[in-house]
C-alpha cells in the first residue's frame, strides 16, 4: 500500500494559516472555556449543617431480673457555646414500655429534664427471651419506637488470675488486687438470644477521690486534672466469644472497682461498634434500633464482682 | 452481545490488511555516554512521516520503508537530536543509534529546532499517556529535600494529593488501588514509606516514567484506572560510577557499571533515613514519648548481553519501615510495634528474534507484608499478620511483520497469596488464607490507516480462579492527524480490576490488605471514554486538552462494619461510582525557561447502596476536588546554577461537618463515668463540606559545582515559601463544643548535598 502521505505535501504557507487558524480558535476559545468553567465548577455554600433539624435521641435499658430504673430521652444539641444534657432532654413526653403482657408507663424525673422514670406504683421486672417493646411521643408528635429481645441470664462467670507456669487463681468478690498480681481472665459459658457481649470495668470511688494505681504517680507533687478522671472502661466482643484477657492498664484508680460481664442484645453491640467506629473517624452514623429517631433500646443480663484494688508504691 | 460484535469486527479488520514484505529497519536508543537504553524515543525517516517510537527497552521497528537506503532522525527530550543514513531490508542486525545529552546552555540554542524534535509522542496513539524522564524528577521542587517520583507525578493535571504529606496518587477520580504500579515491569503493591509521605522509589534509581491518566492498551491489565510504570537505571555500561547524598530526611549511594567483558551492566542504589538517631535524642532530652522510626529501601539490577539480540535482566528491590511506640505509666507501659515493607525479584529476558518479531518474558515475584504488636510486658491486645504475594509469570510480543501494523500479544499468569491474621492470646479475629490464580492473554494492533489515521484495537480476556468468573475488556484508541502539529484522540475501553485494598489512612499506608476477588463477589469494572488534542508549536511549547468520563461498578470500599472475615465480601461494601472533568496543560519543553502548567476541572462521586457509608447515599470523596491549577517551571541560569519551582492551587479537601452533640448512655456505666461525660458528636453526611482553597508554592535551587574533581551539587529547597499551612483534620471537642481544624507544614527549609564519583 502506498500511501499518499498530506502532511508531508502541505505548502508551508497552507500550513502557517492553519496554525494561525487554530491559534485563533483556541484563543477566542478560551474565554469561552473560562466562563463555563467557573460556571460549572462552582458550588453553592454547603448548608447542611445550618439546616440541620435535630433529631429525637433515645436511650433505654432493660436489665434481666431488674426492675427499671429509667430511660433517657433527650435531643441533638447542635453547636451552641454550651452543651448542658439537661437542656438537651426533651420535656412532657409520654413514654410506656410493654411486653410479656406487662406495660410500664414512664413519667418525668422532675430533677434530670430528660430522664423519664417508672411512674408511681408502676414496676416492670425484664424476663430474658422475652420481646419487649417501647414506644414515646414527644410533644411535637414525634412517635419513636424499637423492640427488643432481654438474653438470658449467665449460668456462670468466672473472673480468675493465671501466671506464666499457667497456675489458676480465681478471683471472688470482694478481694483485693494490684497490678503485680498475675494476669486477669474473664471466662462465661454461652448465653440466649445474646448478639455479643460488653466487658465493663467500673472504679466505684467518687470522680473527685480518685487516686492513681500508677506507681509513678507522686501524691505530693501530681495532680489529675478532672478531664482525665475516667473511671469506666469497656470492651465490646463478638458473640462466639467466650473468654478475654484484661490487661492491668484497664484498672486506673485505687479502690472499690466493679467487673462487670454484659450479655447484650444484637442491636446493642451494632450501637456500641458503629459508635466506637465514629470515634475513629471510620463511620458517619451509629446503627440505632430506634424508629423515628437516634439511640437504643436494648435487653442486657449481667454478672457482677467487686473487687478493691490496691496501690502498689 | 456488543462485545462479541466489537471482536469480529476487530478481526475481520485484521485479515483484510494486506501482507507485505516491505524494508524495515530496526534497532535500539541508548544513551551514549552510558549505552542506556532510552525508552520513548522518537525515530522519523526524513521526508516522509514514517516514525516509530521506542518501547521501555529502547527497541523501535520502522516499517513500510523502500529498499536502499534512508535517513533517520533520532530525538529524546533533553539530548542531542542525532541523524544517521541506515540500510534497509534484509535481516539487519539491530541498529544501535547513541544519543548525547544536552549541556545546560546547549538547552538555549534549540529554541528554533524542528517540529520532530519537540515530539515525542506523534507516532503512538496512546491517549493521556505522560513520559517523565529520571531527570526531570530530580529537578523538581521536594519535600525535605528528598525527591520522590510519586510527589513529582501529583504536578499533572488529572493526578491528586490528598494533602500535602502523602504521596499516594488519586488519578482521574479514582483510588490508588486503581492504579496499576510496575516496577521493571513487576507490580508493586505498598509504593510507600513513612505511612505515605514518601514513596519507595528512589529518585536516583529511577530512570524512565511514564503514567497513563486512562484508556490504557490491552497490554495492560488487573486494574480499572491508570498504570504507573517505573523503570530503573539499566547502569552504565562504559565505566563505573557512583553517587552519595546526604539530606535532611536520608541518606543515599548508588554504585553503577558495565559487567566484565562489556557483557551488560549492573546499577545498585540504596538509601537508608536517619530519623531513628535524632528521635532518640530528642527522647532522651525531652524526656517524652516518642516513637523509634525508619525505613530503608533498596534497587539492584543486572543486565546481560546473552547476545547482540538477547538480554537477560534481573532486578530487585526491597524496602522496610520500622516503627516502636511506647506510651503510659512505666509498669503497664503500651507498646506498639510495626514493620512493613515490599520485595520484588524479577528476572526477565528480551530477545529480538528476528527482523518481525521481539518478545520478551519474565518470572517475578512481589510480596507486601507488615506485622504490628500492641501490647504490654504481660499482655498481647492485638497482633497482627499480613502478607501478600504474587508470584508472576509474563510474555510478550511485538510482530511488525504486517504493512502498517504493530501487532502486540501476551499473557500473564499471576498467583496470589494472601494471609492475613489477627488476634491476641484469646481469640482470633481474623484469619485469611486464600490462594488463587488469575490468567490473562491480550491482543492488540497500533495501525497506521493512511496519513491521518492511527488506531489501536485490543482485547483483554481474564480468567480468575476463585469463583471462576472470566472477563472480557475491549479497548479501542484512535489519533487523528488534523496536520502535522495538530492530532485528536480518542479512546474507549472496559477495564476489570481484580484486587481490592483494605486500607487505612490516606492512600498507601502500613496496613494495606489486598483481597483478591473470590466467589462471593464480583470484580471491580470500569468504562472509560477519553477525547481530546493535542496541538505543538515550532518554539516547544504544547498543548494538550483532553476531557474524560469513567464509569465504575463493583467498586469496594472496607467495610467498617465487618467483625468477621470469612469470604471478600464480609471486607467489603460493594458499590458504584462516576468520575468526569477536562484537562489542559500547556508545556514548554525547549528554551532556557522549561516546565508546563496544568489545570483540571474535575467531578468524581461514589455511592454504597447497601452500607453504612453516607447511609448509602452518593458522596464525593476525600479527593474530590472541583479545581486543581498547577505550575511547575525549571530556569537555568548558567551551568552551576538552577532553579525550579512549583505552585499550586486547588479547591479544598471535603470534610464531615458534624451536625450536633448528644449523651451516650452506656448499659451498667453513668455517662459521667467517662472523661468526656459519654458526649458523642453526630456527623453529617459524608464530606458534607469543604476545606479553605489550598495553595502552596516551593522553590528549590541548585549548584552544580565540583568536589575534588568529582561532579556535585548542593540543592536547597524551601517548601511553602510564603507558608500558608494547608487544612489536613477536622476535629470536634464533645466536651468544650469547640470545633478545630489540623493545619499541615509551615514554610520549611531543607538542603541536601550529592557527589558523584
Amino acid at each position: 500500500m502506498n500511501y499518499e502521505l498530506r502532511i508531508t505535501n502541505y505548502e508551508c504557507n497552507d500550513r502557517i494559516t492553519n496554525c494561525e487558524l487554530v491559534w485563533r480558535y483556541l484563543k477566542s476559545s478560551m474565554a469561552f472555556i473560562a466562563i463555563v468553567t467557573l460556571f460549572i465548577g462552582c458550588e453553592n455554600t454547603p448548608t447542611e449543617v445550618a439546616r440541620y433539624t435535630p433529631e429525637p435521641v433515645f436511650s433505654a435499658y432493660l436489665y434481666n431480673g431488674e426492675p427499671v430504673e429509667a430511660v433517657y430521652l433527650e435531643r441533638i444539641a447542635t453547636f451552641n457555646p454550651a452543651y448542658d444534657p439537661q437542656n438537651a432532654g426533651i420535656r412532657n413526653a409520654s413514654i410506656r414500655i410493654m411486653g410479656g403482657g406487662d406495660t410500664l408507663n414512664m413519667v418525668e424525673d422532675p430533677g434530670f429534664h430528660g430522664r423519664y422514670i417508672p411512674e408511681a406504683n408502676q414496676f416492670l421486672i425484664p424476663r430474658g427471651r422475652v420481646n419487649y417493646r417501647i414506644e414515646a411521643m414527644t410533644p411535637s408528635n414525634e412517635f419513636l419506637w424499637a423492640e427488643t429481645v432481654v438474653p438470658d441470664t449467665f449460668t456462670d462467670l468466672d473472673v480468675y488470675l493465671m501466671d506464666v507456669p499457667g497456675q489458676r487463681y480465681d478471683v471472688q468478690d470482694g478481694d483485693t488486687l494490684t497490678r503485680e498480681d498475675p494476669l486477669m481472665f474473664w471466662e462465661w459459658p454461652a448465653t440466649e438470644s445474646a448478639g455479643g457481649y460488653a466487658g465493663t470495668i467500673v472504679a466505684l470511688t467518687d470522680r473527685d477521690s480518685l487516686v492513681p494505681l500508677d506507681p509513678d504517680w507522686d501524691a505530693a507533687t501530681d495532680s489529675v486534672k478532672m478531664e482525665e478522671r475516667q473511671r469506666a472502661n469497656f470492651t465490646v466482643m463478638r458473640e462466639d466469644q467466650r473468654r478475654i484477657s484484661i490487661a492491668w492498664i484497664f484498672f486506673q484508680w485505687e479502690g472499690p472497682t466493679r467487673i462487670e460481664l454484659q450479655a447484650v442484645s444484637k442491636s446493642y453491640y451494632d450501637y456500641l461498634f458503629s459508635s466506637f467506629r465514629i470515634r475513629q473517624g471510620m463511620a458517619d452514623r451509629p446503627i440505632c434500633n430506634i424508629h423515628g429517631g437516634l439511640g437504643i433500646f436494648s435487653g442486657i443480663s449481667r454478672k457482677s464482682i467487686n473487687v478493691y484494688m490496691k496501690r502498689v508504691e | 452481545m456488543k462485545q462479541v460484535r466489537f471482536i469480529v469486527i476487530t478481526i475481520l479488520v485484521l485479515l483484510s490488511c494486506t501482507f507485505a514484505e516491505a524494508a524495515q529497519i530496526r534497532g535500539f536508543v541508548i544513551d551514549a555516554a552510558s549505552s542506556e537504553p532510552l525508552p520513548v524515543a522518537s525515530v522519523m525517516v526524513e521526508g516522509t512521516d514514517i516514525g516509530a517510537t521506542t518501547n521501555l527497552d529502547g527497541y523501535f521497528v520502522l516499517t513500510n520503508l523502500k529498499e536502499g537506503t534512508c535517513r533517520l532522525s533520532v530525538t529524546y527530550l533533553g539530548y542531542e537530536t542525532t541523524t544517521l543514513n541506515a540500510k534497509t531490508g534484509g535481516d539487519q542486525k539491530p541498529l544501535r543509534v547513541e544519543l548525547v545529552r544536552k549541556g545546560l546552555i546547549l538547552a538555549e540554542s534549540v529554541v528554533t529546532t524542528k517540529r520532530e524534535q519537540t515530539d515525542d509522542r506523534r507516532n503512538s496513539p496512546r491517549v493521556s499517556t505522560v513520559p517523565v524522564d529520571g531527570k526531570l524528577i530530580k529537578s523538581m521542587p521536594s519535600l525535605g529535600a528528598e525527591m520522590d517520583v510519586m510527589r513529582a507525578l501529583q504536578t499533572i493535571p488529572g493526578v491528586k494529593a490528598s494533602s500535602d504529606i502523602s504521596s499516594a496518587l488519586y488519578v482521574r477520580g479514582g483510588s490508588p488501588e486503581q492504579t496499576l504500579i510496575l516496577m521493571d515491569h513487576n507490580v508493586v503493591y505498598n509504593p510507600s514509606h513513612m505511612f505515605g509521605i514518601f514513596s519507595t522509589f528512589n529518585a536516583d534509581a529511577v530512570k524512565h516514567l511514564e503514567l497513563i491518566k486512562g484508556g490504557f492498551p490491552a497490554e495492560y491489565g488487573g486494574r480499572s484506572g491508570s498504570v504507573l510504570e517505573v523503570v530503573t537505571n539499566e547502569g552504565n555500561r562504559k565505566k563505573r560510577q557512583g553517587l552519595v547524598s546526604i539530606g535532611v530526611v536520608s541518606a543515599k549511594a548508588a554504585y553503577e557499571g558495565p559487567l566484565p567483558g562489556g557483557r551488560g551492566s549492573y546499577a545498585f542504589s540504596g538509601r537508608r533515613t536517619y530519623f531513628d538517631p535524632m528521635l532518640a535524642a530528642m527522647r532522651s532530652s525531652l524526656d517524652t514519648d516518642l516513637p523509634d522510626y525508619f525505613f530503608y529501601d533498596a534497587n539492584g539490577k543486572i543486565n546481560l548481553d546473552i547476545s547482540d539480540r538477547t538480554t537477560l535482566t534481573v532486578a530487585g528491590y526491597f524496602g522496610d519501615d520500622v516503627l516502636d511506640f511506647g506510651f503510659g505509666p512505666s509498669d503497664e507501659r503500651l507498646k506498639f510495634s510495626l514493620e512493613w515493607g515490599n520485595k520484588t525479584l524479577s528476572a526477565r529476558l528480551r530477545h529480538a528474534m528476528n527482523r518481525d518479531l521481539y518478545v520478551s518474558g519474565s518470572v517475578a515475584i512481589s510480596k507486601y507484608n507488615s506485622h504490628w504488636r500492641v501490647g504490654t510486658e504481660d499482655v498481647l491486645l492485638d497482633d497482627g499478620q499480613d502478607e501478600m504475594r504474587d508470584l508472576s509469570l509474563k510474555g510478550d510480543a511485538e510482530y511488525h511483520g504486517i504493512e502498517g501494523h504493530k501487532i502486540k500479544v501476551g499473557y500473564w499468569i499471576s498467583r496470589y497469596d494472601i494471609r492475613f491474621i489477627e488476634g491476641n492470646e484469646d481469640l482470633t479475629f481474623v484469619d485469611v488464607d486464600e490462594t488463587t490464580n488469575n490468567y490473562s492473554a491480550y491482543v492488540q494492533d497500533s495501525w497506521r490507516v493512511g496519513s491521518f489515521w492511527e488506531l489501536q484495537p485490543g482485547v483483554r480476556a481474564y480468567y480468575h480462579e476463585a469463583g471462576k468468573h472470566s472477563a472480557l475488556d475491549p479497548r479501542l484508541s484512535t489519533v487523528f492527524h488534523y496536520d502535522p502539529r495538530l492530532r485528536f484522540k480518542f479512546t474507549a475501553g472496559q477495564y476489570t480490576q481484580w484486587m481490592n485494598l483494605i486500607t487505612f489512612g490516606e492512600g498507601f499506608t502500613n496496613f494495606d490488605l489486598w483481597i483478591p476477588v473470590d466467589e462471593s463477589m464480583e470484580p471491580s469494572r470500569a468504562d472509560q471514554y477519553i477525547i481530546g488534542c493535542e496541538w505543538d508549536r515550532e518554539d516547544g511549547l504544547e498543548l494538550t486538552t483532553e476531557a474524560y468520563y469513567t464509569e465504575m461498578k463493583n467498586i469496594t470500599s472496607f467495610d467498617a462494619m465487618t467483625d468477621k472475615s470469612i469470604s471478600a465480601q464480609d471486607a467489603f461494601v460493594i458499590g458504584h461510582g462516576v468520575a468526569y472533568g477536562w484537562e489542559a496543560m500547556l508545556m514548554k519543553k525547549l528554551g532556557r525557561v522549561t516546565g508546563w502548567a496544568g489545570y483540571s476541572l474535575s467531578w468524581t462521586k461514589r455511592r454504597f447502596p447497601e452500607s453504612q457509608i453516607n447511609q448509602g447515599e452518593w458522596f464525593y470523596p476525600k479527593w474530590d476536588r472541583r479545581h486543581d491549577f498547577i505550575a511547575v517551571g525549571n530556569y537555568a541560569f548558567n551551568e552551576r546554577w538552577e532553579m525550579a519551582g512549583s505552585w499550586r492551587y486547588n479547591t479544598g479537601q471535603g470534610f464531615t461537618q458534624t451536625k450536633g452533640v448528644y449523651t451516650m448512655y452506656y448499659a451498667g456505666m453513668d455517662p459521667y463515668d467517662f472523661a468526656d461525660e459519654g458526649r458523642m458528636s453526630l456527623p453529617g453526611s459524608k464530606h458534607n463540606y469543604r476545606f479553605p482553597d489550598d495553595h502552596r508554592l516551593d522553590v528549590t535551587l541548585t549548584y552544580n559545582h565540583t568536589f575534588f574533581g568529582h561532579p556535585a551539587k548542593v540543592n536547597m529547597s524551601i517548601f511553602n515559601l510564603y507558608s500558608r499551612r494547608s487544612y489536613w483534620l477536622y476535629s470536634v471537642d464533645t466536651f468544650k463544643m469547640e470545633t478545630d481544624y489540623v493545619k499541615l507544614l509551615p514554610i520549611l527549609p531543607l538542603a541536601s548535598y550529592e557527589v558523584k564519583f
